[in-house]
Formats: structure tokens, C-alpha cells, sequence
């Protein structure tokens, strides 16, 4: 074994003891979909101080200096145990590694150290009322003041605004032109910022992790602009490979499968089919995903093979609740795990093939990328 | 490296005989490969093989997948070759093959103190044209034990078959006196249920060389027909069937090249190669219909490249355990594997049974 393996081997152990340790003091209850739903600042903060977010970054920013494969390890086995990770997500995975490309040294110093210790968390502003996929159809408008960009338009679909510091926006900061995608920015807005106002939206999980946001003339610092003004969909874009191939694009039901594959009533025949067939291809998806995320760090094109991910990915997510729906007879009724995991993954499942670019247009994108 | 090699010159045979893999076998292009020491890839030189580890084999494997070459390499190097190399067997010149140990143990008959083989052995690739032929089977009564017979196909009497694809499944007629069986010492060799599951290895990497050939043709069909005037390609409804197929490809290939990984560390890994090829058996079905629709008529001809693929795709997805198949086993020893036995399995590394 290579001291890079040994690394990994070691560091599986010490999440799943830890892991072990949470659920035995009952920190958490292990859920499906747990990278969306499962909000626990608290559990971010002892990830954080574990040394368990921003693992890749480097240490003068608060970051761990660490693989991206030992990353990957940490993020497979919270997501493969249903742990609360949502809290920290999309600074962890987004807005992290965003700052690290083309933030300034001073957002770098002061934003940074926080979202690695688990105590910033940062909502993802880029979808907006009939935008959809089309992202580059967004409205919001940011002009410039004296101090910086007065920020006005409504963002939707926005995942804990309610519960974060921040937003990043992607606004618009100059008419587009011919160019769709030219004159766009990011910004970070604070939440408690005034003229900023968020309105949860109940889902039929019952849940009610999507937010809109409002913001009415919300006054944003020159500095907090990330990247360069104008350059926001290039920004975008480079966030989407991250978020479309990770382990969360075909592990959010995996709670629900090791319930059903180890959980007191045997599978009877076909349903042990299905779990095999469907066991292949997650692992198929594994090794596909550990791929992107050594392309990624060798900055080599990943948009097809990105897409692809998230396309087989999030169809299998859903495949294997319908699996463990048909096995589960006599149906969800009664208390333990099982149940209870089913009917959460059932009422999700229909946000997986939308979320992060609908799947019909994602694989517009690959049969572009083939050449076809 | 390798593989420009073979590719070229699978590349040069293809454009000169194509019609040879409608017909299922090529004895000019055995001899170049045979030539090139291409044929014993994998097998040691100590045994009369030309060296090489398993990922090298692979890669002549899926080349040949690629341009269908009908050529029983998978038979020769990863069946046979490795099976008489580890029996401790020299490896004798031309193409090999093994009878599919699932055809074999009905007709196994006691002898004295040893065995008999006789009757008929059914769906021997390319017996035909083999120069030898190695069949293993289960000795009966004595679990773990295996017996081995190293046939000579001019001792038979040999009934051609094809699959669908038209490559020879024949079937062995043996001598009345049958085959005498010779036991193998116990141990690392080869027994059936490893040579089965190397013959589901070897299966899957033909398919995936085979899949990868059927994608690339189908984008280039899709670029260049033309109907309703614009190419095919900028209908969205062809760009969904291309998606779902490049989609399936590398799905089946990413499995495949970590079987082969595995299956060179740890010679005994068994559900990593399971998963490859159902996840082939599922790309194949996905390739299948997809590559027929969007290349519309001309693609159900025979003067079209893509039949002798899907033909082969149609036929190995079943061949060596269909998906269903492998799907059930690998299911059950999920469930049976405990609290983590799935999650182990799948981030177990190099060695899922450990991790079992």
C-alpha cells in the first residue's frame, strides 16, 4: 500500500468512528438526501474543528493542505451515513475554492478561516423567478454607488438563506448585449444586510430548506465583488463541475440502500437482483466520479464527463428508492429506520434529476461535448 | 504505447477485411497478432506467453472489442494461457480455448480411480479453430478439487454453432471412450468458478472496446445525416438517446478498468468483476437501441459497420452470466455481507473480499 492509500485508509476510520460516536450520542439521525436537508450548524462546527472542512485549502487561509482525494473520503462517508452536512455545503464546495481562484487576498484572509472552522455558511444565489436552467437569464440588477453596487431583484430557490451569512449572487452589472453570459458578476451579500429580505418556501417534504430572497436596493461594498466585474459566468461555470460530479450527485439515497440491504427483513429474490444491479452501478458511478475529481485537479476539461455524473447519477439515486419501495412490502407503515428513510427519499427523489441543471438539458451539454 | 500499436494495426487488418468479422474468424489476423507476441499477453514467459500484466491484456482485449476482430484472444491469454500457466502447463503455440465450466459437469463420468469425460461439451468458442482446447470441471466428490483435460480438437468431432454474432460456438462431440481427466494440484491454479469469472472479466472488455466503437460511430452519424435540413444532432430528442448512451459507455468502462486494477492486485476479487459486467450487460442494451435508432435504416444493414458490434454486444451481454444473472449473485452476497458490508464493498479499494 502507498503512503496516499494508507492516508485514505486511516482517514476512513477516524470519520466512521467519529461518525460512530455522533450516532451513539445521538448528534444525529442518519438521513437521505442529508447534503440538502440535514441542517445542523452545530455538527459543521465540530467538522470544522476537526479539520474536516476546507480540507484542500492552504493553511495561511485556515484550509487543511490536504488531497482532494482525502476530501473526497471525508464527503463519501458523511453523505454514505445520511450526517447533517448541509449547513456547510455550498461554502465547502463552491464558494471556498471559488475565493481561492479569483478572490482578492483580502476576502481570501477574512472569509476564508470561517467557512473552513464551520462558523460562516453561505447560500448559493444564482436561480431566480423563470430563470431555470437558462441561468444567464438572470435579472437582478446591481448599479454602481460610490461605495460600490446597489443590488436589486429576487433570487429563488436559494437552499438555507434563512440559516447563512451570506449570499452569492450572480447579478447583473452591465447590459449583456449581443453576449448573454458578458456582463455578469458574483458578489458576496450579507443576509442581515439592510433591504435584504428572505421568505422560506415549504416544499412538499414538508421541509422548507428553499428560500426566496429579496433584495430591495441592498447596498454591497466595492470588495465583495469576487472576481472580476464582468467575469461572473466564467465563475459559474467553473462552481457547476464541482457541484454536478460530486459524490452527493449518487449517494443521496444510499442511506435508504444500506437500510434496505442490511436491515432485518431479508430481500427476497428479485429484489436481490435489483439491489445487485443497482450496487453495480454505483460503484460504476464511484469510480467515474473519482475520475472528474482528478481531471479537476489537473484543471483539465471536465464539463461532459461533469454532466455525465449528474445525469446517471441522480437517475439511479431515484431508481434505487423505487427499488427499496417495491421490496418494502407491506408499505411505509410502522416505526424503524426503514420506513422512515423511504418516505423522506420517496417525497425528495423528484428534486434529484432537477437540481444543479435539469437533466434534459445536462445532456444537451454532453452531446455537444461528444461532437455530435 | 500498446495501444497504438494494436490500434494500428487492427486499424490496417479492418479496413482490408472487415467482412471476415461477419464470418467470425480470421486466421491472417491471428497470425499478425500471434506474430507480435499480441496473443499471450498477461501470460508469463517461463510458461510460453510473452509477459505483460493484466492491464496490458486488457488493452489488446478492448482494441479488439473495438474493431470486432474475430479472434479468440480472450480465450487464448486470459482463459487458457492462464489457466495452463497456473496449472504449471507449458502453453502451446496458436489459438486456444476453454469449454464454459457451466457446459461441462453433466458430463463428467467416474473411471476406476479417476474420471472420464465424455458426450458432448456444447458452446466452445471457436473450437473450430483452436489447437487446443482446456476444459475444467468440479471432480465430483471431492469439494475444491479440480480436474483439468487438455483436448485436441482433431480427437472430436466438432459441430459448428455461432451466436448471433456468427462467431463459432461450437460444440464437442468426444470420442466414445471420452477424455480422460487429469486432477490439478490443489491451490493457487485454476478452478471453474475463477475461470468463469475471468471469462465474465474478459466479456466485459470486449463489450466496453465494442461500446466505445458503437458511441463513436453514432456521433458521427448524427453529425453528418441531415434531415429536415440541419444534421440529426441539433434535434434535441437525438441529443437525449447520445447523452444516455455516452452515459451508459462510461459508466461500463470506468467499472471495467477498476475490475482490472482490482483483479491485478488481488487475484481473487470477485465483485468488482461481477459489476462490470452487468453494468456492460446494461450499457450493451442502452447501445443497442440506441445506436440502431439514430442511425435509422442504413444501420439494420449488413453493408454497415454497426452490426457486427451490436450482433457481438447482443451475444456477449448474455455470454459468460447475462446482468440478471450476476445481478442476483451480487445481490445476495450484499445482503449477506452485514451493516457495512455494501458501503465496504464499494470503497474497499483494492480488495473488496478483505473488505467483506
Amino acid at each position: 500500500m502507498t503512503t496516499a492509500e494508507s492516508t485514505i485508509v486511516a482517514l476512513r476510520a477516524e470519520v466512521r468512528r467519529f461518525l460512530a460516536e455522533e450516532l451513539a450520542a445521538g448528534s444525529f439521525r442518519p438521513s437521505c438526501d442529508s447534503w440538502v436537508r440535514g441542517h445542523s450548524p452545530d455538527f459543521s462546527r465540530k467538522l470544522g474543528d476537526r479539520g474536516w472542512l476546507g480540507m484542500t485549502w492552504p493553511r495561511a487561509y485556515g484550509g487543511g493542505a490536504r488531497s482532494a482525494r482525502e476530501r473526497f473520503t471525508v464527503l463519501e462517508e458523511l453523505l454514505a451515513a445520511g450526517a447533517p452536512v448541509a449547513a456547510h455545503w455550498i461554502a465547502d464546495r463552491q464558494t471556498g475554492p471559488l475565493l481561492l481562484r479569483v478572490g482578492t487576498e483580502r476576502q481570501k484572509r477574512t472569509l476564508l478561516p470561517g467557512l473552513a472552522r464551520g462558523r460562516l455558511f453561505v447560500a448559493a444565489g444564482m436561480s431566480e423567478p423563470d430563470s431555470g436552467s437558462d441561468l444567464a437569464s438572470v435579472r437582478t440588477r446591481a448599479v454602481r454607488t460610490a461605495t460600490g453596487w446597489r443590488v436589486s431583484g429576487r433570487k429563488v430557490w436559494t437552499s438555507h438563506a434563512h440559516k447563512s451569512h451570506y449570499l452569492l449572487a450572480l447579478v447583473r452589472t452591465a447590459p449583456s448585449g449581443g453576449d448573454r453570459h458578458a456582463g455578469l458578476s458574483q458578489m458576496l451579500i450579507e443576509l442581515d444586510s439592510p433591504g435584504v429580505h428572505v421568505r422560506p418556501i415549504e416544499v412538499m417534504t414538508g421541509e422548507a430548506h428553499f428560500t426566496e430572497v429579496t433584495l430591495d436596493d441592498v447596498d454591497v461594498p466595492a470588495d465583495m465583488v469576487v472576481g472580476a466585474v464582468g467575469d461572473g459566468w466564467r465563475g459559474v461555470m467553473s462552481e457547476l463541475a464541482h457541484e454536478r460530479s460530486g459524490p452527493e450527485r449518487y449517494l443521496s439515497t444510499f442511506p435508504l440502500f444500506a437500510e434496505l440491504v442490511s436491515g432485518p427483513s431479508a430481500p427476497g429474490a428479485t429484489a436481490l437482483a435489483d439491489i445487485g444491479s443497482a450496487a453495480a452501478r454505483l460503484w460504476a458511478l464511484r469510480a467515474l466520479s473519482l475520475r472528474v475529481q482528478d481531471l479537476l485537479e489537473r484543471r483539465s476539461p471536465t464539463d461532459t464527463a461533469a454532466a455525465l455524473v449528474k445525469d446517471l447519477g441522480t437517475r439511479l439515486e431515484g431508481e434505487i428508492v423505487d427499488i427499496a419501495r417495491r421490496a418494502c412490502r407491506p408499505g411505509p407503515a410502522g416505526g424503524g429506520p426503514l420506513p422512515t428513510l423511504l418516505r423522506e427519499a420517496q417525497l425528495a427523489a423528484p428534486s434529484f434529476t432537477l437540481r444543479g441543471g435539469t437533466n434534459e438539458i445536462l445532456r444537451g451539454v454532453v452531446a455537444r461535448g461528444l461532437g455530435a | 504505447m500498446l495501444r497504438s500499436t494494436v490500434s494500428a494495426m487492427l486499424e490496417a487488418w479492418a479496413g482490408s477485411a472487415r467482412d471476415e468479422a461477419a464470418q467470425g474468424w480470421s486466421a491472417g489476423l491471428w497470425r499478425l497478432l500471434e506474430e507480435s507476441g499480441l496473443t499471450l499477453v498477461s501470460v508469463p514467459e517461463s510458461a510460453g506467453g510473452s509477459g505483460g500484466d493484466l492491464r496490458d491484456l486488457a488493452t489488446v482485449v478492448q482494441a479488439c472489442g473495438y474493431r470486432a476482430a474475430p479472434v479468440p484472444l480472450v480465450e487464448t491469454a486470459l482463459l487458457a494461457g492462464w489457466g495452463l500457466a497456473s496449472a504449471g502447463i507449458a502453453v502451446p503455440p496458436g489459438p486456444l480455448t476453454v469449454a464454459p465450466p457451466a457446459a461441462v459437469s453433466p458430463a463428467l463420468v467416474p473411471d476406476g480411480p479417476g474420471q472420464r469425460l465424455v458426450g458432448r461439451v456444447c458452446g466452445v468458442p471457436w473450437a473450430r479453430a483452436a489447437r487446443r482446447i482446456l476444459v475444467l470441471a468440479a471432480a465430483p466428490g471431492q469439494p475444491g478439487r479440480t480436474v483439468h483435460m487438455v483436448i485436441d480438437p482433431h480427437d472430436c468431432e466438432i459441430e459448428p454453432g455461432t451466436n448471433l454474432a456468427g462467431e463459432p460456438r461450437d460444440t464437442l462431440v468426444l470420442p466414445p471412450r471420452g477424455v480422460y481427466c487429469r486432477p490439478l494440484p490443489a491451490g493457487d491454479g485454476p478452478d471453474p468458478s475463477r475461470m468463469t469469472l475471468r471469462g465474465a472479466l474478459g466479456r466485459a472488455l470486449l463489450m466496453v472496446g465494442s461500446l466505445h466503437r458503437v458511441l463513436d460511430l453514432t456521433v458521427r452519424y448524427a453529425g453528418e445525416r441531415e434531415q429536415f435540413g440541419r444534421p440529426i444532432s441539433r434535434f434535441q430528442a437525438v441529443q437525449q438517446q447520445i447523452a444516455a448512451l455516452a452515459g451508459a459507455v462510461e459508466q461500463a468502462r470506468a467499472i471495467t478498468d477498476l475490475a482490472v486494477e482490482t483483479l491485478q492486485q488481488d487475484d481473487r476479487a470477485v465483485e468488482v468483476v461481477m459489476a462490470a459486467k452487468i453494468c456492460a450487460g446494461h450499457a450493451a442494451s442502452v447501445a443497442i437501441a440506441v445506436g440502431h435508432q439514430v442511425h435509422g435504416a442504413i444501420g439494420f444493414t449488413t453493408e454497415h459497420e454497426l452490426h457486427l458490434h451490436t450482433r457481438r454486444l447482443m451475444s456477449w451481454r448474455d455470454e459468460d452470466g447475462s446482468e440478471s444473472e450476476w445481478a442476483a449473485e451480487l445481490g445476495a452476497r450484499i445482503a449477506g455481507a452485514g451493516p457495512d458490508g455494501l458501503w465496504d464493498l464499494l470503497t474497499g479499494g483494492t480488495s473488496p473480499v478483505a473488505a467483506r
